[in-house]
C-alpha cells in the first residue's frame, strides 16, 4: 500500500501556468517523506493537487493512492479514502464550532466507526492535552481569532483526531515558537504506525531534527530532483538550495536568484 | 350574505361591545379607499388577503389563561374577544390605536373589521414574570386575521413566546402589538413556521420611557411570506432590538420589512438580520431606521445579510436610513453574497459531502444570530426549525 505518483503535470487554472513539470514520487506505507525546496517550485501545488483543490488542473500523469487513482476523485472522495491535508493557511469558519466540526469530519472519514458523544469527549480531551490546547478551544468557531501558531495546532489536532492513511502537511513547521514546534513535533511521530504515512512539506530542517524522515525529497522547478536520507536535510541546511543545483548540473533560474 | 353581514352577525354573536362593533363597520366600510403601504423600488410580497371566505366560527372564551403563579400578580391572558367586553375601555384606548393605526391602511382596516379570534395579555405595572409566557397556545391558528395585544405596565419585566401552528392551506394574518409602559422590559422570541399559502405577520410596538423591546424572529416559513415590524421609541431613553433569521426555499417569495422610529432623546435602535435563500427563492429586506428631528443622542444601526445559494435565488437588501437630526450616531450595511469556496475546500478535504458542508456553512451563517438568544430550550427550538427545513432542500 502506498502513494504512487507518476510523471505529474499541473497547470494553475488561473494564469494557465505549468508549476510540476513531470513529478514522480513513491511513499509506501509506514513511511515519513520529507519535501524541501526553495520557494515558487511547487511543493504546495503538488499536496493542493494531491488533495483535489480545483484550482489545479492535472494535465498529464497519475496519482494511484493504495490502488485507486485519484485523478478525478473529488476532494470529499480523496478524504474518506484517507488522504489529509494539514493546510499552510486553515480557513477561518464563523459560526461552526470546532468539535462540531471535528466530529462530523470524524464521523465521515469512518462511517463504519462510530463513536458515542462520551468517547468521542474523551478521545478530543486526550488529543488536546496530548497538544496542550486549552480546552475552551472545542467551543471556538473553526480558527476564528487562532494565531498563526494555534491553527497549525489545530491542524494537528484534527489529524490526530481523524487518523487519515496520508498526511500532507504543508509547512506546518512555519510560523511556530520552539515550544509549539516540539508539541507539532510529537503529534506526528505519535502517529508514526505501519498503515500511516506522512508527506511533510518545509523550508527548513528544524523540524525534521524532532520527526526524523525516511527519506528527503528536494523539488526545484516543478520536478523532483534528487532524494536521499534525513543528512540531505542537514546538508541543504548548510550549504542552500543553489549550491545543490550546481552540483547537479541544473540549469534552473531560483526565484530569489540575485 | 355581504361581509358588512357577516361581521355584524358575528359581533352580535360575541356581544362585542359598541365601539368594536363600530370600528369594524367603518373600518370595512374605508378599507377599499385606504392604500397599503408602498415602499420604494421595491416589489414586496403582496399585502392583499382574500376576505371572501372567511369561516366565523370562534366562540368566545371568558376564561384567563395565565398560570395560577401569574394570575396571583394579577397577569391576565385570555382570548381577545372576550376581553374586548370584559376590559372594554381599556381594550378601545389600546387596541389598534397606538401600536398601529386600525384607519392607517387597507390592510389594517380589512385586518380590525375581519377580526376573527386572538389573545390579550396584560402584565401590570411593577411585575416580574420569571417564566417566558407563551403567547400561541390559545390561539386559532387556522383563522385569517387574528390579533395579539401585549400590555406591560411600568416596571415590569417579561419574556414573551410566540409558537407558530399555522398549518392552514389558506392565507393567514397575525397582527402582535406590544404596548410597553415606563421601564418595562420584553422580549419576544416568534420561530414562524407557518404553512398558510401566504403568510403575513406584523409586529407593532411603542415603548414609553426607558422601555427596551428585543425581538428574536427566525422566520422558516414555507409559502410566500410578508413580515414587518415596526418599533416606535417614543419615550426617552427607550431601546429596541430586532433579530431576524430568515430561510427561503423552491419557488418561495418574502419581503422583510423592518422599521425602528426614533422620537424619543437617547433612543437606541438596532436591525441585525440574516438570511438564505436557495432554490428559486426570492427575498427582499427592507430595512428602516428612522430619526425624528428633536430626537437627540439617538442611534440607529443596520446590519442585513444575505447567502443566496443556487443560481436562480435571488436576494435584495434596501438598507434606508431617514434622519432628521444631526446629533445621532447611524450606520447600515448590507452584503448579499455565496459560499465561500475556501471554506467549501476545507470542510471537503476533511471529507464532508458537497450537501454536509454547504449545510454546515449555512448553519454556522445564521448561528452568531442564534446565540444571541438567551433561552438555551428557545434556542435549541429554533435550530430543530431550521434543521428540519434544511433537510428538504
Amino acid at each position: 500500500m502506498s502513494l504512487v505518483i507518476n510523471n505529474l503535470h499541473v497547470k494553475i487554472k488561473e494564469n494557465n501556468r505549468e508549476v510540476l513539470k513531470g513529478v514522480n514520487l513513491n511513499i509506501p506505507d509506514g513511511e515519513i517523506h520529507a519535501i524541501m525546496g526553495p520557494n515558487g517550485t511547487g511543493k504546495s501545488t503538488l499536496v493542493q493537487t494531491l488533495m483535489g483543490s480545483n484550482k489545479y488542473q492535472i494535465t498529464d500523469g497519475e496519482i494511484i493512492f493504495n490502488g485507486t487513482k485519484l485523478n478525478n476523485l473529488a476532494v470529499d472522495e480523496r478524504a474518506r479514502l484517507g488522504l489529509f491535508l494539514g493546510m499552510q493557511y486553515p480557513t477561518e469558519i464563523t459560526g461552526v464550532k470546532n468539535s462540531d466540526f471535528i466530529k462530523a469530519a470524524m464521523e465521515a472519514t469512518h462511517p463504519n466507526h462510530h463513536l458515542t458523544v462520551l468517547q468521542f469527549l474523551q478521545r478530543f480531551e486526550h488529543c488536546m492535552n496530548f497538544l496542550d490546547i486549552d480546552h475552551h478551544y472545542a467551543d471556538r468557531y473553526l480558527n476564528e481569532g487562532f494565531s498563526g501558531g494555534e491553527k497549525k495546532r489545530n491542524e494537528i489536532l484534527q489529524m490526530m483526531m481523524l487518523k487519515p492513511r496520508l498526511a500532507m502537511l504543508d509547512e506546518i513547521d512555519s510560523g511556530l515558537d520552539i515550544d509549539a514546534l516540539k508539541v507539532v513535533s510529537n503529534g506526528i511521530n505519535h502517529m508514526r504506525a505501519k498503515d500511516f504515512s506522512a508527506l511533510i512539506i518545509t523550508h527548513y530542517d528544524r523540524i525534521l531534527h524532532y520527526v526524523t524522515p525516511d527519506v528527503v525529497h528536494v523539488m526545484m522547478d516543478g520536478r523532483v530532483v534528487t532524494s536521499g536520507g534525513p543528512d540531505l536535510a542537514s546538508k541543504l541546511e548548510k550549504e542552500g538550495y543553489a549550491k545543490l543545483r550546481d552540483q547537479l548540473g541544473l540549469k534552473i533560474k531560483l526565484v530569489d536568484d540575485e | 350574505m355581504t361581509i358588512l353581514d357577516q361581521i355584524e352577525r358575528y359581533s352580535k354573536a360575541n356581544h362585542e361591545p359598541q365601539w368594536l362593533y363600530e370600528k369594524r363597520r367603518v373600518a370595512w366600510q374605508i378599507q377599499k379607499d385606504l392604500k397599503q403601504p408602498r415602499l420604494n423600488n421595491v416589489r414586496p410580497v403582496d399585502w392583499n388577503l382574500n376576505h371572501e371566505q372567511i369561516h366565523w366560527h370562534h366562540q368566545v372564551d371568558f376564561k384567563n389563561y395565565a398560570s395560577d403563579e401569574e394570575q396571583k400578580q394579577g397577569i391576565v391572558k385570555m382570548d381577545l374577544l372576550a376581553a374586548a367586553s370584559q376590559y372594554s375601555n381599556l381594550m378601545q384606548e389600546n387596541l389598534m390605536e397606538k401600536g398601529v393605526m386600525w384607519n392607517q391602511y387597507r390592510f389594517a382596516a380589512q385586518h380590525l373589521a375581519c377580526l376573527q379570534s386572538g389573545v390579550f395579555l396584560f402584565i401590570p405595572s411593577n411585575t416580574v414574570c420569571s417564566k417566558p409566557i407563551d403567547l400561541s397556545d390559545i390561539l386559532s391558528h387556522g383563522d385569517l386575521e387574528k390579533h395579539i395585544l401585549v400590555i406591560v405596565g411600568a416596571n415590569s419585566e417579561a419574556t414573551l413566546e410566540f409558537k407558530d401552528r399555522a398549518t392552514a392551506k389558506e392565507h393567514g394574518h397575525l397582527m402582535v402589538e406590544i404596548l410597553l409602559g415606563d421601564n418595562a422590559h420584553v422580549k419576544y422570541y416568534d420561530a414562524a413556521k407557518s404553512q398558510n399559502r401566504k403568510s403575513h405577520r406584523m409586529l407593532y410596538a411603542y415603548l414609553a420611557q426607558n422601555a427596551s423591546l428585543k425581538t428574536y424572529v427566525a422566520l422558516l416559513n414555507y409559502h410566500d411570506a410578508l413580515y414587518n415590524s415596526q418599533i416606535n421609541l417614543d419615550g426617552d431613553g427607550s431601546e429596541a432590538e430586532i433579530h431576524i433569521i430568515n430561510l427561503g426555499t423552491n419557488v418561495q417569495h418574502q419581503s422583510i420589512c423592518t422599521h425602528i422610529i426614533n422620537r424619543g432623546s437617547n433612543t437606541r435602535g438596532l436591525i441585525k438580520e440574516r438570511g438564505v435563500v436557495d432554490g428559486h427563492a426570492r427575498t427582499h429586506c427592507y430595512t428602516n431606521g428612522e430619526i425624528v428631528k428633536g430626537a437627540k443622542d439617538t442611534s440607529s444601526d443596520q446590519i442585513s445579510r444575505l447567502l443566496t445559494l443556487s443560481k436562480q435565488s435571488r436576494g435584495e437588501i434596501d438598507p434606508i436610513l431617514l434622519i432628521k437630526d444631526n446629533d445621532i450616531v447611524a450606520s447600515h450595511a448590507a452584503s448579499i453574497g455565496k459560499l465561500d469556496p475556501n471554506q467549501l475546500y476545507y470542510l471537503k478535504s476533511r471529507g464532508l459531502d458537497d450537501q454536509t458542508a454547504d449545510s454546515i456553512l449555512i448553519r454556522g451563517f445564521l448561528e452568531p444570530l442564534l446565540t444571541h438568544f438567551p433561552d438555551r430550550k428557545m434556542r435549541q427550538s429554533m435550530v430543530d426549525l431550521l434543521e428540519e427545513r434544511l433537510d428538504e432542500r
